[in-house]
C-alpha cells in the first residue's frame, strides 16, 4: 500500500522524482496527515494571512522555509514590500547568511518579476528554498510554478497576504495562518518560554493538500529551543489550552 | 625599427561646412558655404567648403572679402563644440572595423577639419584589407556628406602626412611597412605636424620638402630650431615609437565578427554571440580571468556614420567565463537588438574582467536524485550542490570534509553515498553549502532586475533597529568573517515599518505600556504587553546633528493574538502629551 501512495505521488511529481523526497515538520499527528509524513520538497505550497496579521503569516513561512531548506542552500525570499526585517527572521530559524532578499519593483511590472523570478530559482537545484509574495496567481502560473519546482526539486512557498481568496491553484498544501491569541496554548504545548514573546503561537489551517488529510492545528514556535510544536485544534475554536498531549518534535 | 602596427588617419577637410550643410534646405544645398566667427568686431571666415574654396575664399578672411569674390555664398555660424561632438560620434561608429579609435586632438592643417585615428592592426583582412577597409570608411562617409581622406601607415606620423597630403595618386594611400621614407620625403614640410611658425622659419632657409629636411645633419638642426622637428621625422619614419591613446577604455577581451551578408533572423544573432562568447571565453580561460561585465555591440548595415551601435550589456556577480551560463543571462534581452535590414558587424567585449578563482567547471549541475534528501527528515550531507564551480573563495569557515565529498560522489555518478549514521545524526541541519549565494541565478535574476535588487542582509552590531541589518548587494565580495548574529533574547519584528507609523495611545500612566491604541482607523485592546526596552540613538555616528530622542519599545498583544512592536518617542514631559508610534510586527 505504502509503494502504491509512493508510486501515485512520483506521477504526482510531489515530493521528487522517487517521491520521497518530504520534510515533516516534527510534528507527529501533523506529519501523518501530509503525503509521506511530511511536507514535500519540489512542490510548491501556499501560506495565506491576513493583511492585518502579517506577522504571523510570514512568521509561520520563516519556519516552514527554514525547514525545507536545511542547509541545502540559500533562501530566496522574492518581494515587492521593503518592510522585511531580517532579525525577526532570526528568531525563526532563518540565518541572514542563508537568506537572499529579492526586492523587486514596487509596481504592477515588479509582481511579474517576482513570479518570473520564481521560476527561475525553482529550477535551480543548488537553491534551498523559494519565498514569493505574490498577489494574484492563475491557475496556469501557479501549474507553471509546480512544474519548475518538480524540475528542480526546489520547495517554494507562495506567501499571500490579504483578504482570503479560495482560487484554484497546483499548490501541493495551502495553509491559512492567523494568530492565536492567549497563553494557554503556549503554556499547554510548549515549555515555559521565559517571556511571552520569545514563543509565537498560530493556528494554522491545512486547507488543502493534495495526497494528504486537511486539518486545523494549533502550533507554537519555540524561539530559544528553535523547535515546533503543536496539536490539532479543538473544534470550537476555542483554542489548544485545554488539550490534553503536547507533543515534543 | 618598424612596428608592426598599422595605423589609419582619417581626414575630414570640410568638417565643419560639410556639417552645416547636412542640414541645409535641398533648395540651397548647392550653394558655397561659409562658416563665420566674430572676431574682433567682425565677421571672418572660418571654415570654406570646396566650392567657396574654389572661388578663392579662404578661412580668415574677412567675411566682406568672401562676399565679395562669390556674391552668392550662404554663411552660418561655426560651431567648434558640435563639431567635436560630431567627430566623438564618429570615432563611436568607427568602432564597427576596430575596438581601437581616437580623435585626433592635434592640429588639422586646415581650419575646420578634423581627424580621427584607427589602429587597424590585425583587423583589416576582415574587410577585403586595407585598401578595401579605406574604400569602404570612405564611400560610407561620402554617403553622409562627409569628405573624407585616409591613409595607412606603420606610424601614426606617416599616415597623418599621406591622409593630408599624400596622393592625388597612388590611390588609396597605403604606405607598405619599412617605406616610409620614400613616401614622405616628396610631402611639402607641414606634414611632419610641425607648429606654423617653425615651418616659416625653415622655409625661409630653404628647406621647403621633408626630403630636403632629411638630407641635413641633425646636429645643424636642433640648436637652431630644437628637439621637434628631428623628433617628427623619426616618429614618422618609425625610428620612435609614438603613443596614442584610443578614445575609449580597451576591454583585455573581445571578439568581433563581420558578416558578408548580413544577419537580422534571431536564430542567427544567436549563432553569432555563441561563436563570439566561445572566442572571448577562451581569452579569459587563456588568461585566468572571468568576466564580470559583458557588452555586446552591434552595427546596422543601414545606420548612418552617426548612430551609435546598438548595445546590449549583462553583468556577474562573480568571474565567469562559461559560455552556456553568459548565454542564459544575454538570452531575455537579445530580442530588444533591433536588426532592421540586419547587422553587419557585432562584437563581444569584456569591459570588466577579474580573476578567476579555480576551474571546476566538470562539476555541473548533478544529477537529480544527488539531490534528493532521504526520507524521515535525516538532512543528507551530500545534497550539496557540486555544481557550483569556483563560487567560494576562501570562506573561512568552510568545511572541507563536507565540502568535497558532494563534489566527489557527484563526478562518480549514481547515487551519492550516505553519510556516516553517526555525522548525519549529529546536527540538525548541516549546513553544507558555504555563505555566497548561487551566483548563477544570482546573475540570472540580476540580468532581468538589476543586481542592486538583490540582497543579502547582514547583522550589524547595533541596537538601533534601522541600524542593525545592512543588505549588502548579493555581488559584493565577503568582507570578513560572518559577524555575530542579533541577540536571541529579545524578541524583534518580522516586520519592520520603513517608517514609524504614529498611533493614538490610551496609557493610563506615561510610563506604562499602552492599554489600547489606534492605528490606520483601527481600534486595537492591548491583553499582554512586555516592555519597555530603551533603545538610544547612537550620537557618536553623527555628533554634529541634533540627536535622535531615544525610544521606549513596547512588545504587546492584542486580544486577537496580534503582536505589535510599539515605542514612545522621547523621555516623559509632564507639558507635553506622549507620542506613541507602531514600528513593527512580531510573528
Amino acid at each position: 500500500m505504502a509503494e502504491l501512495r509512493e508510486r501515485v505521488r512520483r506521477i504526482e511529481g510531489v515530493g521528487g522524482a522517487d517521491g520521497r523526497a518530504v520534510v515533516p515538520l516534527g510534528i507527529p499527528d501533523l506529519d501523518a496527515g501530509l503525503p509521506g509524513g511530511g511536507l514535500p520538497l519540489g512542490a510548491v505550497h501556499e501560506v495565506a494571512g491576513a493583511a492585518l496579521d502579517a506577522g504571523s503569516a510570514t512568521a509561520f513561512a520563516a519556519v516552514l522555509l527554514a525547514r525545507l531548506a536545511a542547509g541545502r542552500g540559500p533562501v530566496l525570499w522574492l518581494t515587492r514590500a521593503r518592510d522585511l526585517y531580517a532579525p525577526g527572521l532570526a528568531g525563526y530559524g532563518l540565518r541572514p547568511q542563508d537568506l537572499v532578499l529579492v526586492q523587486a519593483r514596487p509596481d504592477r511590472a515588479g509582481e511579474t518579476d517576482i513570479l518570473w523570478a520564481m521560476e527561475e530559482a525553482l529550477r535551480c537545484p543548488q537553491v534551498g528554498a523559494v519565498l514569493a509574495e505574490a498577489g494574484k496567481l492563475d491557475l496556469t502560473m501557479s501549474r507553471r510554478l509546480q512544474l519548475a519546482a518538480e524540475t528542480g526539486g526546489v520547495p517554494g512557498l507562495l506567501l499571500q497576504l490579504g483578504p482570503q481568496r479560495l482560487e484554484a491553484s497546483a499548490a501541493v498544501t495551502r495553509w491559512h495562518v492567523t494568530a492565536l491569541p492567549g497563553d494557554g496554548a503556549r503554556s499547554a504545548l510548549a515549555p515555559a518560554a521565559g517571556s511571552a514573546f520569545a514563543a509565537a503561537a498560530w493556528r494554522a489551517e491545512l486547507q488543502r493538500c493534495r495526497g494528504g488529510r486537511p486539518g486545523c492545528w494549533d502550533l507554537v514556535w519555540h524561539g530559544h529551543g528553535g523547535r515546533l510544536y503543536g496539536a490539532a485544534s479543538t473544534p470550537d475554536g476555542q483554542g489548544a489550552g485545554d488539550l490534553g498531549h503536547a507533543a515534543p518534535a | 625599427m618598424p612596428s608592426s602596427r598599422r595605423i589609419l588617419s582619417l581626414w575630414l577637410p570640410c568638417l565643419a561646412t560639410d556639417r552645416l550643410r547636412r542640414r541645409l534646405p535641398a533648395a540651397e544645398a548647392g550653394r558655397p558655404l561659409v562658416a563665420v566667427a566674430a572676431e574682433r568686431g567682425r565677421l571672418t571666415v572660418a571654415a570654406a567648403c570646396r566650392q567657396a574654396q574654389a572661388a578663392g575664399i579662404s578661412p580668415g578672411q574677412p567675411l566682406a572679402d568672401a562676399r565679395a569674390l562669390e556674391p552668392g555664398v550662404l554663411t552660418r555660424d561655426v560651431d567648434p563644440a558640435a563639431d567635436a561632438a560630431l567627430l566623438e560620434r564618429l570615432a563611436d561608429w568607427a568602432r564597427r572595423w576596430t575596438p581601437w579609435t581616437a580623435v585626433d586632438t592635434g592640429p588639422q592643417v586646415l581650419s575646420g577639419a578634423g581627424g580621427l585615428w584607427l589602429d587597424i592592426t590585425g583587423c583589416a583582412h576582415l574587410f577585403g584589407g586595407e585598401a578595401g577597409l579605406i574604400e569602404d570608411l570612405v564611400e560610407r562617409l561620402r554617403r553622409a556628406g562627409l569628405e573624407a581622406r585616409a591613409a595607412v601607415a606603420g606610424t601614426t606620423g606617416a599616415a597623418w602626412a599621406m591622409a593630408r597630403f599624400g596622393g592625388p595618386l597612388p590611390w588609396p594611400l597605403i604606405v607598405p611597412p619599412g617605406t616610409e621614407a620614400e613616401h614622405l620625403a616628396p610631402l611639402p614640410l607641414p606634414a611632419l605636424r610641425l607648429p606654423p611658425p617653425m615651418i616659416t622659419a625653415l622655409r625661409r632657409v630653404g628647406l621647403r620638402s621633408i626630403a630636403a629636411l632629411l638630407d641635413k645633419p641633425r646636429a645643424a638642426l636642433v640648436p637652431r630650431y630644437g628637439p621637434l622637428p628631428g623628433l617628427r621625422l623619426d616618429q614618422a619614419l618609425g625610428r620612435v615609437e609614438e603613443p596614442l591613446s584610443p578614445g575609449r577604455p580597451q576591454p583585455a577581451h573581445q571578439a568581433r565578427q563581420a558578416f558578408a551578408e548580413p544577419v537580422s533572423t534571431p536564430e542567427d544573432l544567436r549563432r553569432v554571440l555563441v561563436h563570439l562568447l566561445g572566442q572571448v571565453c577562451r581569452g579569459l580561460a587563456a588568461a585566468g580571468q572571468g568576466a564580470r561585465r559583458l557588452e555586446l555591440l552591434a552595427w546596422r548595415s543601414d545606420a548612418g556614420p552617426e548612430a551609435p551601435p546598438q548595445t546590449l550589456a549583462v553583468g556577474t556577480s562573480r568571474p565567469n567565463r562559461d559560455p552556456a551560463h553568459l548565454l542564459r543571462l544575454f538570452q531575455p534581452s537579445l530580442d530588444r537588438l533591433e536588426p532592421g535590414p540586419g547587422f553587419e558587424v557585432m562584437a563581444l567585449a569584456v569591459p570588466a574582467a577579474e580573476p578567476f578563482a579555480q576551474e571546476q567547471t566538470v562539476l555541473a549541475v548533478p544529477p537529480p536524485q544527488a539531490r534528493i534528501p532521504p526520507p524521515a527528515g535525516r538532512p543528507d550531507l551530500d545534497l550539496v550542490a557540486g555544481g557550483r564551480d569556483a563560487e567560494q573563495p576562501a570562506d573561512a569557515e568552510a568545511d572541507n570534509t563536507l565540502r568535497h565529498r558532494p563534489a566527489f560522489s557527484v563526478i562518480q555518478g549514481g547515487t551519492p553515498p550516505r553519510p556516516a549514521p553517526a555525522k548525519a545524526r549529529e546536527p540538525r541541519s548541516p549546513r553544507c553549502y558555504q555563505g555566497p549565494p548561487v551566483p548563477e541565478l544570482v546573475d540570472q535574476l540580476g540580468a532581468r532586475l538589476g543586481l542592486a535588487r538583490i540582497l543579502r542582509p547582514r547583522p550589524r552590531e547595533s541596537w538601533w533597529p534601522e541600524r542593525a541589518v545592512a543588505l549588502c548587494p548579493a555581488d559584493a565580495p565577503a568582507s570578513g568573517p560572518e559577524p555575530p548574529l542579533w541577540p536571541a533574547d529579545r524578541p524583534r519584528p518580522v516586520r519592520l515599518l520603513p517608517r514609524p507609523e504614529p498611533v493614538e495611545v490610551v496609557a493610563p500612566v506615561p510610563d506604562d505600556p499602552p492599554l489600547q491604541f489606534r492605528w490606520r482607523d483601527r481600534l486595537y485592546r492591548v491583553r499582554h504587553a512586555e516592555g519597555p526596552e530603551r533603545i538610544a540613538a547612537e550620537w557618536w555616528r553623527a555628533p554634529d546633528q541634533p540627536e535622535e530622542p531615544l525610544r521606549d519599545y513596547y512588545r504587546v498583544e492584542t486580544g486577537d493574538g496580534q503582536r505589535f512592536w510599539l515605542y514612545r518617542l522621547g523621555l516623559f514631559r509632564p507639558d507635553e502629551p506622549a507620542r506613541w508610534f507602531l514600528h513593527g510586527f512580531l510573528g
